[in-house]
């Protein structure tokens, strides 16, 4: 029965620390589809942060400075984006789909030019186990933690400040946020860049937070997987919460096997968070409603 | 009129400048002359007959992964799983080509047929879960297309796999079902193939009620409910074609190209077609010169990387920078249009 337990807490621990990338992408994708834009390309960015964060490491020697240029890179990328949805009124879809592809060679592509063929090991933020009980357990990183602070910090802001009032209202009906003298367009601006703030945290998770190391785009859909969880959760950060953990833990769940030295091919394993995402979608079709913002993808223009 | 019409060609031409003069600067930062690279993938594109070869076999791959997307986006279907329903196809031609069935010459088409079905099959998830529960098929594609790849290394590990090879390879397809190629040259039929195609599913969208649907349903989906569109039948049927194109690409890969499955059968040649279908506007006939274009910035690029050192992940960055910098085409045509009047 020892053995049961530990095998159950590895389950947990890992699965609490694959899901950080899922849950910063969540959090990001509420935050923007509650202004009305639609961020798709998230999946792309992540891969670009997590890219930058190596290079940043390495550059200034400093983990903190990698996560720093990771920020400030996908800043720059959130106003692209910002711009392409307010100004240019692009289909936002096309828009993602775009961002996408562009992440994962982009990354590579960066990689290339600063750092070259070296050996890329730019280190990790530990783990943080001088918490009492969880600590050891859970073996957590800084960042880990963060993502799960963020979750109730991004559900006050939401829901309990004027600004995220604004926010939604801008998202629900432009026309009337913009009657009652709410710049629509300052107000999206704002939400994408706080939105591409929580994908870099989560894609320079995915390096400077687990492995270490650049070995090709680590993204394999989380941020996509995101764009499902907050539509399953109904676009409430703690069900977003909910949502990646459920997905961390598919995906550890084959490491877990693996381990216990099952023989189940790899790769079916590894496809169970993609097939639980799309398994849950559809369960949850059923007795669910769009509680979304009404106007999420709609370019506003003014009349 | 004949302005606008002039307008609605030049403005994705403008944009796609636009996209390579970024690229160019990107060129100039890293210390190349853009112009130097851009004369080096244009000659090793075109620079002789076999290059101009491989050239157009690849571009029949990207005029049926482009096809696929257009005919999808037209019915405001986002299947951006023309990956995943490559590899698909990949499988399906693979499974039917390493045995003949006892028809040597029926082989060729049994297979490419194969390549179709197993493509379409992928498509058709996404419209079973699209109809019955609402799955964004953004998401679903995409998930769709992670699974695909798991699978097909899953099927090379085990039951396709060559016990003779040292990489993970299917055992070879016969040669009974290659694609043959035209004398002397690398030039395949796949060619040709795409090209019928490309006037079957232009024909398709603008003469038949499916594809009177499909344009009702990518104007507006609501206007579609009340006019009485079936509309699920309208989506399976665009899924079934989308995910089938797809997969005959992955189909004439193997056939035409490898004669075996591996992992590495596509270098993004299914998100590429997205990139087709972005700058031909979804239209099934400019979709040619559109893969053409896309083409030759691969089979260049390839001879770039070894030139100037630029690495392949640069040609897909560019390719993703033309989507993204199309998204403007709306806007530039308005804004034109507005200024001129």
């Amino acid at each position: 029965m020892v053995e049961l337990t530990t095998i159950l807490i590895g389950l947990v621990a890992s699965g609490l620390s694959f899901c950080v990338p899922i849950l910063f992408a969540s959090l990001a994708e509420t935050v923007s589809e509650y202004s009305g834009v639609l961020y798709i390309g998230q999946e792309g960015l992540l891969a670009i942060a997590a890219g930058t964060a190596v290079v940043g490491a390495l550059y200034f020697n400093s983990l903190w400075m990698g996560l720093g240029l990771a920020i400030v890179v996908s800043m720059g990328f959130g106003l692209l984006i910002a711009f392409l949805a307010v100004n240019v009124e692009a289909d936002q879809i096309m828009m993602g789909i775009g961002l996408i592809l562009l992440g994962g060679p982009l990354a590579s592509y960066i990689i290339n030019e600063s750092l070259g063929n070296k050996l890329i090991y730019s280190g990790y933020f530990g783990p943080i186990t001088n918490i009492p009980f969880v600590g050891e357990a859970l073996r957590l990183n800084v960042l880990a933690y963060l993502g799960f602070m963020m979750v109730p910090v991004v559900w006050f802001f939401l829901f309990k400040t004027n600004w995220g009032l604004k926010l939604r209202a801008v998202g629900e009906d432009p026309k009337v946020a913009d009657g009652m003298g709410i710049n629509v367009a300052v107000v999206r601006y704002v939400s994408v860049i706080i939105a591409s703030v929580l994908v870099a945290i989560g894609g320079a998770y995915l390096t400077i937070g687990l492995t270490g190391t650049w070995q090709g785009n680590p993204v394999a859909g989380e941020g996509i997987l995101a764009v499902a969880v907050v539509r399953i959760g109904n676009w409430k950060p703690q069900w977003a919460l909910g949502g990646a953990v459920t997905l961390g833990v598919a995906s550890a769940i084959g490491f877990s096997l693996q381990a216990l030295g099952l023989n189940v091919a790899s790769e079916l394993l590894q496809s169970l968070p993609y097939i639980v995402g799309l398994a849950s979608w559809a369960a949850s079709s059923r007795f669910r409603r769009w509680a979304g913002p009404k106007a999420l993808g709609q370019a506003y223009r003014r009349q | 009129v004949k302005y606008n019409l002039l307008l609605r060609i030049f403005s994705p031409v403008i944009l796609l400048l636009v996209a390579l003069l970024v690229a160019g600067l990107v060129m100039l930062l890293t210390k190349l002359d853009p112009l130097n690279v851009y004369e080096s993938i244009f000659l090793g594109a075109f620079g002789s007959s076999g290059n101009l070869s491989e050239t157009l076999n690849l571009a029949a791959v990207l005029i049926l992964t482009g096809l696929s997307a257009a005919i999808a986006f037209k019915a405001n279907i986002w299947n951006v799983g023309e990956e995943g329903q490559l590899f698909l196809g990949a499988i399906g031609s693979t499974v039917f080509g390493i045995s003949s069935f006892g028809a040597p010459d029926f082989h060729l088409l049994l297979a490419l047929v194969a390549g179709f079905a197993f493509g379409a099959a992928w498509g058709l998830i996404v419209a079973g879960l699209k109809i019955a529960f609402h799955v964004d098929e953004v998401v679903s594609t995409i998930l769709l297309n992670y699974i695909a790849f798991l699978l097909t290394g899953f099927l090379l590990g085990s039951v396709l796999r060559n016990p003779n090879a040292i990489f993970n390879q299917s055992l070879p397809v016969l040669q009974s079902a290659w694609l043959p190629t035209v004398d002397g040259t690398s030039l395949t039929i796949g060619i040709i193939l795409s090209l019928v195609l490309a006037v079957a599913v232009y024909f398709i969208i603008a003469r038949t009620v499916l594809g009177w649907e499909i344009r009702i349903l990518g104007s507006n989906p609501m206007a579609a409910e009340y006019a009485g569109i079936p509309w699920k039948r309208t989506i399976t049927l665009t899924m079934l074609i989308s995910g089938g194109l797809s997969g005959l690409a992955g189909g004439i890969l193997v056939l035409g190209g490898t004669h075996v499955l591996i992992a590495g059968i596509s270098n993004s040649y299914g998100y590429t077609g997205i990139g087709v279908a972005a700058l031909a506007g979804f239209n099934a006939l400019i979709s040619i010169p559109a893969a053409l274009f896309f083409s030759a910035l691969i089979i260049g690029g390839i001879g770039a990387q070894s030139q100037f050192g630029i690495p392949f992940s640069f040609i897909e960055t560019i390719i993703a920078l033309v989507i993204l910098v199309l998204t403007a085409r709306v806007f530039l045509l308005r804004r034109v249009l507005k200024w001129s009047s």
